[in-house]
Formats: C-alpha cells, sequence, structure tokens
C-alpha cells in the first residue's frame, strides 16, 4: 500500500476486492438461471423489467404515457444518482488540479518525465483519472436498456405490440396499459417530431449538460477533442431524434436537463462555471496568470477541505 | 483504496479524455443500433381471393393482385399515384360485387374496382388496422380505426352515413362481426360492442377489462373474443353477458382469431399454443404446443388442421384429438397474416412477402415464383 495516497472514497479493502468477484459470481448465477429458461439474458434482467415499471407509471398516471416517460426517466437517474455523483465528484477533483496539469504540460518537455509527474500528481491529489469513466461505464447497460425499452414501447404499431406482448409481466394491473397513449403535449410518441422543436431541445440540452459536466481540457490535444465532442454530440442526438420516436426525444431532454441539475448540486452554485456554457474554452497552454493563480488558491483550499 | 493506473496502461488509453470520446461515440453507435431496430409498419393482410385472383400484401404498403394461374401480377395498388402512401396493411380487406375495399396505416380506407382502379377514398384520423366489414345487404361499410372510432361509409360512395361513427374509448384494431341487423365490435378500450345498424346504436357493450386485439367470431349465438388480458371470452348476444362462468385463460395474449368447428374452438395464442377448447363451457380439451407464438388464425384444410407460428412453423393436426400429422415444415420467413384455403392447398404469406403453397394433407411446401 505504500506510495499510494488513500481516496476519500476508500472502503475496507478486503471488502472492496472481494466484492466486484461477488458481483461477478451473482451476476453469473442469474444469467445462467435466466439463459437456462430459454430466455434473453439481456432483455429477461434488463429491458423487461424496464418496460414493466414504465407500464405501472401509465397506469399510476392515469395512463399518459409521456408523463410516465418524464417521471421513469427520473426514477432512473434517481437510481444510478450515486454512480452520477462519483462520476461528477471525480470529473470535480479532475478540474481542480487542471492549473497543475498545465504547469506541468508547460514544464516538462520530455513526453515520459511529463507523464511521470502527472502520475505523481494524480497520486498526490488522490484522483483517478478513471473514475469520472467507470460510473459511467457500469450505466451503460442501464441506458441501452432503457432506450430499447422506449423503442419497443412507443413505436404504437401493432408490430411493436406484438414484440411487447412477450415482456409483459403477468399481473393484470399492466395489461390495462395497452395500447399507450401516444399523444402527450403537441407530439406524438411513436413519431418523430415534425416541429423540429424536439430535435432542438435535444441538441441545447445536450450542448449544456455536456459543458457542465466535461474536465477542462489539459492540453491543446484535449482541448480540441472536447471541442469536437461538445459540437458533435449536440448535432448527432439532433440528427438522431429528427428519425426515432418522439419519446426517446422526450428522455433524452428530461435526462440531460436532470443532469444539469445533479452537476449543478454536486458542483455547487458556484462550482458551475456559466461561461464555460456559452463563451468558448479557455485556451489550456497558456492560461491567464491572473486567473490562473486565483483558481490554484482556490482550489488548494478545495483540496485541503477534502483531505 | 483507488486504484491508481499502471503507467502503461495510461500510456494506452493517452488520456481520460480521448477514452471518454471514445465511449461516448460508443454510446452513439449503440443508441443507433437500437434505433435502427425502430420499424415502420409492415402489415400482416391476409391473402385474399377475389374474382379469381388473389390480393397479396408482397411488401409493407401495396398490395399486388396475383392470378394464381401462372402466378403472374394483375395489377397493383399503389401504382402510379405518387399522393397515396398507404404505409402497410394489416386488416382483411372487405370484398363487394363491384369494389375491394382495403384499410390503410395511414388511416384510409381505399375502394377499389376490380381492375385496381381508385374508385373513392375515405379518411379517418387514425391507422386504419383491423379488418373491414361489408354488410351487403345494406350496403354499408364498417370501417375501424385506431382514432377509437367505428365509422360506417356508403359502400358506393364512400360518404360517411348519419349517426355515426361510433366512439369508443381507445383504438379499434379488430374487425368487426356482422349478424343480422347487428355489428359486434371490439375496442382497445376493454369493451365490446353491439351496435343496430345501420343506424349505429348501442344496443350494449360488455367491458372485459383489457384490450381486444382478436377479430371477434360468431358461433350461434356465441360471440368469441380474446385480446390482451389473456383470456378468450365467450358473450351471449342475446344479451350482452359472458356465457362461460370462466374465460378460458392462456399464458399471453390471444390476437388470431378463433376458429369454431362444431363444438369446438380452436383458439392460437402468443403464449406459442393452440387451445382446442369447449364451446359449450370453455374447458380445455386439448392444447398443441408451436416452437413460437401464433398470430394468425388457424384453418381446417379437409380433415387436418393446420396451423401457421410466427417463426414461419406449419403443422398439420388432427382436429379431433392434437396430435400432429405433419409438421413442422419451416417456411424460412416470419407468418403473422392468416392462413388461406385455395383450390383445396394451403396458401401462407411471409412477411418477407414469400408466397408458399402446401399440400395440406402431407405439408408439402413450395415457394411460389410471383411474376412481374
Amino acid at each position: 500500500m505504500s506510495g499510494r495516497t488513500p481516496s476519500p472514497q476508500v472502503g475496507h479493502p478486503g471488502r472492496r476486492e472481494r466484492m466486484p468477484l461477488l458481483v461477478l459470481s451473482i451476476l453469473a448465477a442469474v444469467l445462467v438461471m435466466v439463459a437456462s429458461t430459454g430466455r434473453n439474458p439481456w432483455d429477461a434482467l434488463f429491458v423487461d423489467p424496464m418496460i414493466n415499471v414504465l407500464l405501472l407509471f401509465n397506469n399510476v398516471l392515469l395512463g399518459h404515457f409521456g408523463a410516465a416517460i418524464i417521471v421513469f426517466t427520473l426514477f432512473m437517474r434517481a437510481v444510478t444518482l450515486p454512480l452520477t455523483i462519483r462520476q461528477f465528484q471525480s470529473t470535480k477533483a479532475l478540474t481542480a488540479i487542471q492549473p497543475r496539469l498545465q504547469e506541468i504540460q508547460r514544464k516538462y518537455k520530455d513526453p515520459r518525465r511529463r507523464q511521470e509527474e502527472t502520475l505523481k500528481l494524480y497520486r498526490q491529489a488522490g484522483v483517478n483519472p478513471l473514475g469520472c469513466l467507470l460510473p459511467m461505464l457500469v450505466q451503460f447497460p442501464v441506458w441501452i436498456a432503457l432506450y430499447r425499452a422506449l423503442i419497443i414501447m412507443v413505436g404504437g404499431t401493432p408490430d411493436g405490440m406484438l414484440s411487447l406482448a412477450h415482456r409483459i409481466y403477468p399481473w393484470p394491473y399492466l395489461y390495462k396499459a395497452v395500447p399507450l397513449q401516444q399523444e402527450f403535449l403537441w407530439l406524438h410518441l411513436g413519431r418523430p417530431d415534425a416541429t423540429f422543436v424536439l430535435p432542438i431541445l435535444v441538441g441545447v440540452t445536450t450542448y449544456i449538460q455536456q459543458k457542465v459536466s466535461t474536465a477542462p481540457a489539459a492540453t491543446r490535444e484535449q482541448q480540441q477533442m472536447n471541442q469536437t465532442l461538445n459540437w458533435m454530440m449536440p448535432l448527432m442526438f439532433v440528427w438522431i431524434t429528427m428519425a426515432v420516436p418522439s419519446g426517446l426525444g422526450l428522455y433524452w431532454v428530461v435526462s440531460n436537463v436532470a443532469s444539469v441539475f445533479i452537476s449543478y448540486f454536486v458542483y455547487g452554485a458556484r462550482g458551475v462555471d456559466w461561461r464555460r456554457v456559452f463563451l468558448p474554452l479557455p485556451q489550456p497552454a497558456a492560461p491567464a496568470k491572473s486567473k490562473t493563480s486565483k483558481r490554484e488558491g482556490h482550489d488548494r483550499g478545495r483540496r485541503g477541505s477534502d483531505r | 483504496m483507488a486504484t491508481i493506473p499502471s503507467p502503461r496502461t495510461f500510456a494506452s488509453l493517452r488520456s481520460p479524455l480521448r477514452l471518454g470520446g471514445l465511449l461516448a461515440l460508443l454510446v452513439v453507435t449503440a443508441m443507433m443500433a437500437a434505433c435502427a431496430q425502430v420499424g415502420s409498419p409492415r402489415g400482416w393482410m391476409p391473402p385474399t381471393p377475389v374474382d379469381g385472383i388473389l390480393l397479396l400484401g408482397l411488401e409493407a404498403g401495396k398490395i399486388a393482385a396475383v392470378d394464381p394461374q401462372g402466378w403472374q401480377v394483375r395489377w397493383r395498388f399503389p401504382e402510379k399515384e405518387k399522393d397515396i402512401r398507404p404505409g402497410a396493411f394489416y386488416g382483411a380487406p372487405a370484398v363487394g360485387d363491384e369494389l375491394i375495399y382495403l384499410g390503410g396505416y395511414d388511416g384510409a380506407v381505399y375502394a377499389l374496382e376490380l381492375g385496381g382502379r381508385l374508385r373513392w377514398r375515405f379518411k379517418t384520423d387514425g391507422p386504419v388496422i383491423g379488418g373491414l366489414a361489408l354488410d351487403a345487404r345494406s350496403g354499408l361499410l364498417l370501417v375501424p380505426s385506431d382514432d377509437g372510432r367505428l365509422y360506417a361509409l356508403n359502400a358506393q360512395d364512400g360518404t360517411l352515413l348519419p349517426g355515426w361513427p361510433f366512439r369508443t374509448g381507445k383504438g379499434i384494431w379488430s374487425r368487426p362481426a356482422l349478424a343480422d341487423d347487428t355489428a359486434y365490435v371490439g375496442s382497445l378500450d376493454g369493451k365490446v360492442y353491439a351496435l343496430a345498424l345501420p343506424s349505429g346504436q348501442e344496443r350494449w357493450h360488455l367491458d372485459l377489462g383489457a384490450g381486444i386485439v382478436s377479430d371477434p367470431v360468431l358461433a350461434g349465438h356465441l360471440l368469441l373474443v380474446g385480446g390482451v388480458d389473456r383470456r378468450l371470452h365467450a358473450i351471449d348476444v342475446r344479451d350482452g353477458r359472458r356465457a362461460w362462468q370462466t374465460p378460458f385463460r392462456a399464458d399471453n395474449w390471444f390476437w388470431a382469431q378463433p376458429l369454431v368447428i362444431g363444438d369446438v374452438v380452436y383458439a392460437a395464442n402468443l403464449d406459442g399454443n393452440l387451445y382446442a377448447i369447449s364451446l359449450a363451457d370453455g374447458s380445455l380439451r386439448w392444447r398443441f404446443p408451436t416452437q413460437e407464438p401464433v398470430r394468425s388464425r388457424p384453418l381446417l384444410a379437409g380433415d387436418v388442421l393446420v396451423v401457421a407460428d410466427r417463426g414461419g412453423n406449419i403443422y398439420g393436426l388432427d382436429p379431433t384429438s392434437g396430435q400432429a400429422r405433419w409438421g413442422p415444415q419451416a417456411l424460412g420467413g416470419k407468418v403473422l397474416a392468416d392462413l388461406l384455403l385455395w383450390g383445396g392447398e394451403v396458401l401462407a404469406l411471409t412477411q418477407e412477402g414469400r408466397l408458399f403453397v402446401l399440400d395440406p394433407a402431407t405439408g408439402q411446401a413450395r415457394r411460389v415464383d410471383i411474376g412481374p
């Protein structure tokens, strides 16, 4: 353990080491059980439960499927909140050491030395650069399953209904939800939004969500990638929203807005730099001196309090 | 303990942001893959004989009139009409002496002359999914729509009759059944309605509690109807009350129209079973498990009961015992459309637009190449 700085998120080492094995064992056992029934484990474990919870919400909300999508999205964000917060905290920690990372970039020309110093800094600050990615990875199956569930449900076609028939649990209360009401506000949830309002909303919220939750770049290369992603992703989402059922677009808007709110509460009101949202990204290699020093002081203070 | 990646690991990742970008692209790819499965409606209109030709839905939103002598296409609809985009055809067409009536997923009813020329069309506010019913005696065409209304049109000119449409609580996906001066229709609102013809006055309705998707069928004074509540119900049409004390229960939805022969109801279910049920009391006589769910209606060809599952497996059964006589005969395509008995042979149309002709005695199937 020597040479490694304990992180505030650290649990008991033995328990922590055993946990993934335990989770994997349980997962494997469940997969074997489901596979033995002849069902697709992915659908049985992820997609079908989501469909049934959505149907439940739909009935509780008096058959308003659009409202059910909104509540369900918020519910799923709440379920994955610990992971999201962890992801944001890692991003926050990375943000805090950005000035020092930039300093390393400027100071050391030798890539090997630069990498060593970077790692050293990570160790000193107790930052795991993958910490913001692993929670995201864990959430991927949830997101993909949710997309699949929504796609099955919002189609509204008889073909879609046939697919739904095998996924509804044998509980008469759920049967009443079928067929789902497709109209919500100005949208037909089973069709793309012809008014283009929803695609634009998806694009704008994706852009804002990315800007508030992405760590600033330490190098020009990273910054270029950030800039590309910040534009590419919203545009791709706009394009996709124009082609898919509006129910999915509704999910993306609500999910993005929820994400921005979570960022606000994790980073705090002063932590979200709204200028970064609406203004071009600052140049990482040559930050303004006064601003850097101010921020460094602020970051040091925060690091101190973290410890 | 925070896990700090080794320099080698870190070098391969180059930067977390790069990895983030990669993951973001992965998400988009995954979403696009998922979204690619958002299919447009395909339709499952059953093969329908009209004046010596067959109407076939060989591709989504298009009908081909095929001459079975040589299997050549005589005409298609729509063909040149650029403003007509039915999207898909699901329900069975209605066929009159002079006109053929088709319900499109675009919400329109199309009346075609026997040569395929459009005579008139009528637009509803929702897709037409259920089959159309023609009351030849009164010249009235009943059109169920997903907008929740049942329309009654003058079959000659497509005008809406006074007193119509009849409004239900949700969409109507099943074909109305006609008997004497009454139409029986099931709605996705879970109710079965009996309507006087031609006035459209409601005689009675019965709430079955969950959406009805199968076409109701009449057997004497019993109306048999199934739905998403996984039950097959028998209703006495004289008073609109349940005829069976306990509806027959299966493990999934009844979407196929039941077939009644004598005192037995043959009802296919999406749970992958064909059930033989006593018409008198709804008790089970036998069940035959298929490899996949069954959406299409079984049919009796001679003394063989023929049933097709969604996976395109066809079975020939003894209608009395439920024992397989032959099958499964795999067609290599999805079968959702009802089968058709044509000249002593069974026609099966797959969702991919392939037509098969089966000998019901042996189960031998051959694919028909349809000419241009």
